[in-house]
């Protein structure tokens, strides 16, 4: 029975909404319905496929993990994407595991209706995510500054 | 928090009003109502809200804020329903609201039904309406089998007793009874125990409503006394404790609650209780101030409830629920107080029942469960709890004589470790019940952080009697709990146990511990979190990034040879190629008189393709894939080869077992090892410390599981396949399949229960140059698996398998002599 009197944290981000819309504006079937693959963000660039498996394989089996790399110097840049064998297993990771900390940071979650070739690079300028180009805080788990403000001190 | 909690609901009540507490998303979630979220955007003041929004909104969220007056909020929801019954929208907005909060938040149940009490004597049209479709609901969730809903419903009606002519609820709650009855003669005791539970948890309810008459409510207990003294079969495998310790009332020791409520009603109605807040008293009143209204209140027949012939449920996979608890110790006794209510004090189930039942139906939102949980004592009697995060130490002077001393955050934790370590398992993953805790702990550090460390004082302190699966569901949460919190933790109080042998439980635990924390993290890390004396627990190989090839060593037998085949995977050569040096590995291994030249071979193969892959996962996988052919190849050889190909797995990693045991895991995937081969090689190959790591339960008991989940899985399939859909052919086939896993699944079991009893029995030819007290909790780590494996089978075939533990097995200290002391 669906739960009607609180929100539910399995519901997917308005990310894919956005880019559906943009593309057409006929109502097509929910590409996330049967999703059994995650996004995860907000990752340390020095956070390991095993440690991301030892986290989620507490919501079930991992089919596969693909970790985001920066399209450049094919490092990690801080994302990845968990594909479990169950759409069940993804919206309990959602539910149990998103908003939680791995290697020490609040991790962010999201509903992927699954991972093509190429998904995997940063698409930001400097080849990292686009999040980490813009930001102006000192993160040492992401590269200290972000890409915009280390450019300046690259070239100086 | 602000961005998940308690937001807008979702699905069906129309309205775009939010949940509880007026705390709103501020995010779109949801694509669907696109057009309503801009219109809330631009309007998001209440006061634009139309009526049965708000009716909506105010119901949610009654009793949750303590700084507005129930009083007040029963009125307000009652004034505008009373007063605006003729409303369609609003009267179905409402009924519909209602319908899902008493099944969604129970806590809410004894203010909403007060509410109703008072719409009925303000409009007795309204009232009949309310209990009508609250009878359709329970009949309803009874007939389609859904029975923690159909107990809520009920509890609902229990509040609404004073409306309701003559006996009202207690006769449904006899023939709910009487049917429990019923499936005990046919031996289905888990749905008996259930139903029981259905009738008699709803018992306090009713004398809790302003129509309080106890009298039905003794007859009632007189039939069910004899039923709650039934055990179920796998009831002595489902206790938390073994052995001859009892950590809390021996008489709640592996005691189904059912049995517990029964004996906790039964001495609540025969003595008075000692203070106002025990028994039934610590239940909320919230109609008391409006009595003067409710007396002359028009009553109303009681809706029909006609119960089921049979429940539409599985019910060889009910399993009673065993009592468990963190802060029943007897010893505190000594102190005089405790911070729960014992496990026989009424309160104690009524508390556990109604935390238990919003943990599981919450699920899809853990920060409003934590949430509700703190606020705990906003939903019993103002009395019945201490007030919030009162230190332990100053329980007695805050108290005073005549309060309480229970503490709010201690009930929601107990409650929560009850489902952490419930077996055969919680309704939900762990990782759930883990959640929960984190939250709790983000959102009170002060208050749960203390509770935390006793309840985790606790466990470590009897990890010598607890279930050896519980052992390791405690290392596995204490772990992830850690990774939430910067790995802090007091490890000093437990150095004088680091001189312990590696074996001994506590020293177990310890290690087991760092293990997990180092999976989650890394090793130099958990080095940098520990106190000096336990560094040296953690070796400099675990800090290396990769372990080392162990061929590169000139020492190493056959090392060129080995060296030439890594080079040759690595550089993807053909098959013919690395067949070519193996082939030269194993004569040159008969030269030198080697034993099994094959073993040889494999090895180098195997470790050439763990170092090759020990950059990471997707590259192990990736190797394993390229050289699947040759792999299974080998796998095929024999059981011998397949156990040896995961032994030279688990010895390439063996500083971090924990990736070894996830490479196995996907060479089962491929069939390249077998289940047989993985489990043959932990219980015969893997050294006699092994049962007590965690990385070996975890191949054990991972892969047991997938063998038993494929069996149940096909046995459901098989009920639905129809002669309609599939040839005789098909089903022929299906059949074979199905024999050939129920068979493997025997050999396992048979394979596991022989080399458990093996390792258990105290036999002296074993284990050669141990000391005694390691291979005394050798053979406990093996007595501790059997059980646990017991279980796990006995589980998954739904017969009973109970295997003969008797002598010097787990005993389960619950005697009939000690349930009749009550």
């Amino acid at each position: 029975m669906p739960i009607t009197t609180v929100q539910r944290l399995d519901a997917p981000s308005s990310y894919f909404e956005k880019r559906e819309r943009r593309r057409s504006t006929s109502p097509k079937p929910d590409p996330l319905k049967d999703a059994s693959t995650l996004y995860v963000g907000n990752l340390s660039f020095y956070t390991t496929e095993e440690q991301i498996h030892e986290l989620f394989s507490k919501c079930g089996e991992i089919k596969r993990l693909v970790m985001g790399l920066d399209r450049f110097t094919k490092t990690p840049c801080g994302f990845c994407f968990v594909e479990y064998y169950t759409h069940k297993d993804t919206l309990d990771a959602m539910k149990y595991i998103g908003g939680t900390k791995l290697d020490e940071r609040i991790i962010r979650t999201d509903l992927d209706p699954g991972f093509k070739e190429g998904r995997q690079y940063g698409r930001g300028p400097t080849g990292g995510q686009v999040r980490d180009y813009y930001r102006d805080d000192y993160d040492p788990g992401r590269g200290g500054y972000g890409g915009r403000e280390q450019r300046p001190v690259a070239k100086g | 928090m602000g961005d998940y909690y308690r937001g807008r609901e979702e699905g069906r009540g129309g309205g775009k009003g939010g949940g509880g507490g007026g705390r709103r998303s501020q995010k779109r979630r949801h694509r669907e109502d696109d057009d309503e979220d801009k219109e809330y955007r631009r309007s998001r003041p209440y006061e634009r809200e139309d009526l049965a929004s708000r009716l909506r909104r105010d119901t949610i969220s009654i009793a949750e804020s303590p700084l507005t007056k129930i009083e007040d909020t029963i009125n307000l929801i009652a004034n505008t329903f009373a007063s605006n019954y003729d409303n369609e929208e609003l009267r179905n907005t409402f009924l519909n609201t209602l319908l899902s909060l008493v099944v969604e938040q129970p806590f809410k149940i004894p203010f909403l039904a007060a509410a109703v009490l008072v719409i009925n004597s303000q409009n007795p049209e309204a009232g009949k309406l309310i209990l009508d479709e609250f009878g359709k609901a329970a009949q309803a969730y009874l007939t389609e089998g859904f029975l923690t809903s159909a107990k809520l419903v009920l509890r609902f009606l229990a509040g609404l007793q004073g409306m309701v002519e003559g006996d009202g609820l207690y006769l449904v709650l006899g023939s709910i009874v009487d049917q429990a009855a019923g499936y005990l003669v046919v031996e289905e005791v888990g749905l008996a125990l259930d139903l029981v539970w259905i009738a008699l948890i709803t018992v306090p309810y009713i004398l809790a409503s302003p129509k309080s008459d106890s009298s039905f409510a003794s007859e009632l207990l007189k039939k069910t006394s004899s039923i709650t003294e039934v055990k179920h079969r796998m009831q002595s495998l489902l206790s938390p404790f073994t052995g001859g310790y009892a950590p809390y009332d021996a008489r709640a020791q592996g005691t189904h609650n059912a049995r517990i409520l029964q004996l906790s009603l039964e001495s609540y109605l025969g003595s008075e209780p000692s203070k106002p807040f025990h028994g039934v008293g610590c239940l909320p009143r919230p109609y008391e101030s409006f009595l003067p209204e409710l007396e002359g209140a028009t009553k109303h027949p009681m809706p029909e409830i006609t119960l089921p012939s049979d429940y539409p449920v599985d019910k060889s996979s009910i399993m009673p629920n065993v009592y468990f608890s963190v802060f029943a110790d007897p010893n505190v006794e000594v102190r005089a107080f405790q911070t729960v209510p014992p496990p026989l004090e009424l309160a104690s189930t009524l508390f556990r029942d109604a935390i238990v039942d919003t943990i599981d139906t919450l699920d899809c939102n853990r920060l409003v469960v934590s949430r509700f949980l703190i606020e705990i004592d906003c939903y019993f009697s103002p009395n019945a709890f201490i007030k919030r995060a009162v230190p332990f130490d100053r329980v007695i002077e805050t108290a005073g004589p005549e309060g309480s001393t229970w503490k709010p955050e201690d009930v929601a934790v107990d409650a929560i470790f009850s489902q952490l370590y419930k077996l055969p398992g919680p309704n939900h993953k762990l990782v759930y019940y883990h959640s929960i805790l984190t939250e709790l702990c983000k959102l009170a550090p002060a208050a749960v952080a203390p509770s935390l460390g006793r309840a985790i004082r606790f466990m470590y302190k009897n990890l010598e009697s607890m279930d050896t699966e519980l052992i390791y569901r405690f290392v596995d949460w204490f772990s992830h709990h850690l990774s939430n919190f910067g790995f802090t933790w007091k490890w000093a109080e437990w150095n004088e146990n680091l001189t312990l042998p590696d074996v001994h439980p506590k020293k177990a635990f310890i290690l087991g511990a760092l293990e997990k924390e180092i999976r989650l993290s890394f090793a130099t890390r958990i080095k940098g979190t520990i106190p000096d004396p336990y560094k040296e627990l953690i070796s400099e190989a675990k800090e290396k990034e990769q372990p080392h090839f162990k061929y590169d060593s000139e020492d190493e037998p056959f090392c060129n040879e080995a060296k030439e085949v890594l080079h040759a995977v690595a550089d993807k050569k053909e098959d013919a190629e690395v067949d070519a040096i193996l082939a030269k590995i194993v004569e040159l291994a008969k030269e030198s008189g080697v034993a099994d030249p094959l073993f040889v071979a494999r090895d180098a193969y195997v470790t050439a393709i763990c170092h090759i892959g020990a950059k990471s996962l997707s590259h192990v996988l990736s190797c394993i894939e390229r050289c699947k052919e040759k792999l299974l190849a080998i796998g095929n050889e024999s059981l011998d080869a397949r156990r040896q190909i995961v032994g030279s797995v688990l010895s390439y990693w063996e500083d971090q077992p924990g990736i070894g045991a996830n490479v196995v895991d996907k060479l089962l995937n491929y069939s390249i090892v077998t289940p047989l081969s993985v489990v043959e090689w932990v219980l015969h190959d893997a050294g006699n410390k092994a049962l007590s790591h965690t990385h070996a339960w975890e191949m054990v008991s991972t892969t047991i599981n997938k063998v038993n989940t494929r069996v149940r899985q096909m046995v459901a399939a098989r009920q639905v396949m129809s002669i309609n859909d599939y040839t005789e052919e098909q089903l022929a086939v299906y059949a074979q399949t199905l024999n050939a896993a129920e068979i493997e699944q025997g050999v396992l079991l048979s394979a596991v229960t022989d080399a458990l009893t093996a390792m258990s029995d105290s036999s002296d030819e074993m284990n050669g140059g141990i000391d005694v007290e390691s291979k005394a909790w050798m053979q406990w780590w093996a007595k501790g698996w059997l059980r646990a494996f017991s279980r796990k089978f006995g589980v998954a075939e739904g017969t009973v398998v109970e295997q003969p533990v008797a002598d010097g097995g787990p005993s389960t200290r619950l005697d009939p002599d000690d349930m009749d002391t009550m």
